[in-house]
């Protein structure tokens, strides 16, 4: 019978023990492994602030169909184009990504002002936009947007972005650097990339 | 008389229900410990300001909620809360699956803030010129208060109560049936 009681304590206490172990870490991965990172670093020297933000594609993913305030709703934003942005009712932008898709690379628009430049251009699968402000430490303002993600943005009804298909087709993008600003006070880069910290 | 308390073999009915309750404790205990602590702690920064730390096993928080019947909490539910529900649950499912990581950080003159996952708990931390604020919650024991809340939603009766469809409406795994008087 002590034998019987021993035994049975012992049970308890490794039942114990595996209650009390920390939940297993091997939760399965989710469907998309990119994390979307924002760096912004505003000011220099001790008076600088920085701010970090990594965000799982799959937490987007997640949350934004979830979303439903106002004119997001269901992982789509609706543009009002009967209100004040009525100046693009008239515009078909998924037939204008068709034309853009469509064509070879090269420069679409090309501004040279006296003071700004801007070039639109489509580069290996990419939409590319350059904004230089200003001559010598002025604002530059780089964007590289994959071609999928533009096209699974603009692939609700007219007047809607589909946020959450972008976010989708981001995932399944490779690793890059998206958007860049640059001045002489603040810098922001955004970037999709496999690791869970930013660099 | 002892003689009913005394078994032929010399165990004591006194000494067994000794041992199967101290059985008990440490079953309880070890559930207890592997649901983890919600922490709060708050450091005013002013001359005199209050200090407050707070542990709460975070196995107590969906067993309090249980002994509060859901439609109590859907009345008093603001209706921009029944409204991000859904929101904050699709993230906490997310968020149980993140290996330790920061999502957020923040470093200014004299202000600091700081989120990130840390063994399946969700860490803040602010310290700024006035306050030092950390908190600790273990996602895992959040998943069924979220469920409480949620059915708890079905009974708030704010403005946007007819937009069920949007905000709530997916969520079918709630159930259906009528949450009134169910426990979790």
């Amino acid at each position: 019978m002590k034998r019987l009681v021993a035994v049975a304590g012992i049970l308890a206490l490794a039942a114990g023990v595996a209650l009390a172990s920390p939940a297993s870490k091997s939760a399965s991965k989710s469907s998309s492994d990119k994390w979307l990172h924002v760096r912004v670093e505003d000011g220099a020297g001790e008076d600088a602030e920085r701010v970090r933000v990594n965000v799982p594609l799959s937490l987007a993913e997640a949350v934004i169909p979830a979303i439903n305030v106002d004119n997001f709703r269901n992982g789509k934003i609706r543009v009002d184009v009967n209100g004040e942005d009525n100046h693009l009712q008239d515009v078909d932008f998924r037939k204008i990504l068709i034309a853009l898709r469509d064509t070879k690379d090269g420069n679409f628009v090309t501004v040279e002002g006296s003071r700004d430049n801007v070039q639109v251009a489509k580069q290996g699968g990419y939409l590319v936009a350059k904004v230089r402000e200003g001559k010598e430490g002025g604002t530059r303002v780089d964007a590289k947007i994959p071609f999928q993600v533009v096209e699974a943005l603009l692939s609700g009804d007219n007047n809607e972005l589909n946020i959450a298909a972008a976010v989708r087709a981001l995932g399944e993008h490779g690793d890059g650097v998206l958007v860049t600003v640059d001045d002489h006070k603040s810098k922001v880069r955004i970037w999709v990339d496999s690791k869970n910290e930013s660099e | 008389m002892l003689s009913i308390l005394r078994s032929e073999r010399g165990f004591s009915v006194p000494g067994g229900m000794l041992a199967a309750a101290g059985v008990g404790a440490l079953f309880a205990g070890s559930y207890l410990y592997s649901q983890g602590l919600i922490r709060v702690s708050v450091h005013e920064k002013r001359p005199g300001g209050e200090h407050i730390r707070l542990a709460v096993p975070a196995a107590i928080a969906p067993l309090a909620l249980a002994f509060v019947p859901a439609k109590e909490i859907g009345k008093h539910m603001p209706a921009e809360a029944r409204q991000h529900l859904p929101v904050v649950e699709a993230a906490l499912n997310e968020l149980q699956r993140l290996p330790d990581c920061t999502l957020v950080q923040v470093d200014g003159p004299g202000e600091h803030v700081r989120i990130r996952v840390l063994d399946h708990q969700m860490v803040v931390d602010v310290n700024d010129h006035q306050d030092e604020v950390h908190l600790t919650m273990p996602l895992g024991s959040l998943r069924s208060v979220m469920a409480k809340l949620g059915r708890a939603a079905e009974y708030s009766s704010g403005e946007n109560a007819c937009d069920r469809s949007g905000a709530w409406g997916h969520a079918g795994h709630h159930g259906s049936g009528h949450p009134d008087g169910e426990v979790l």
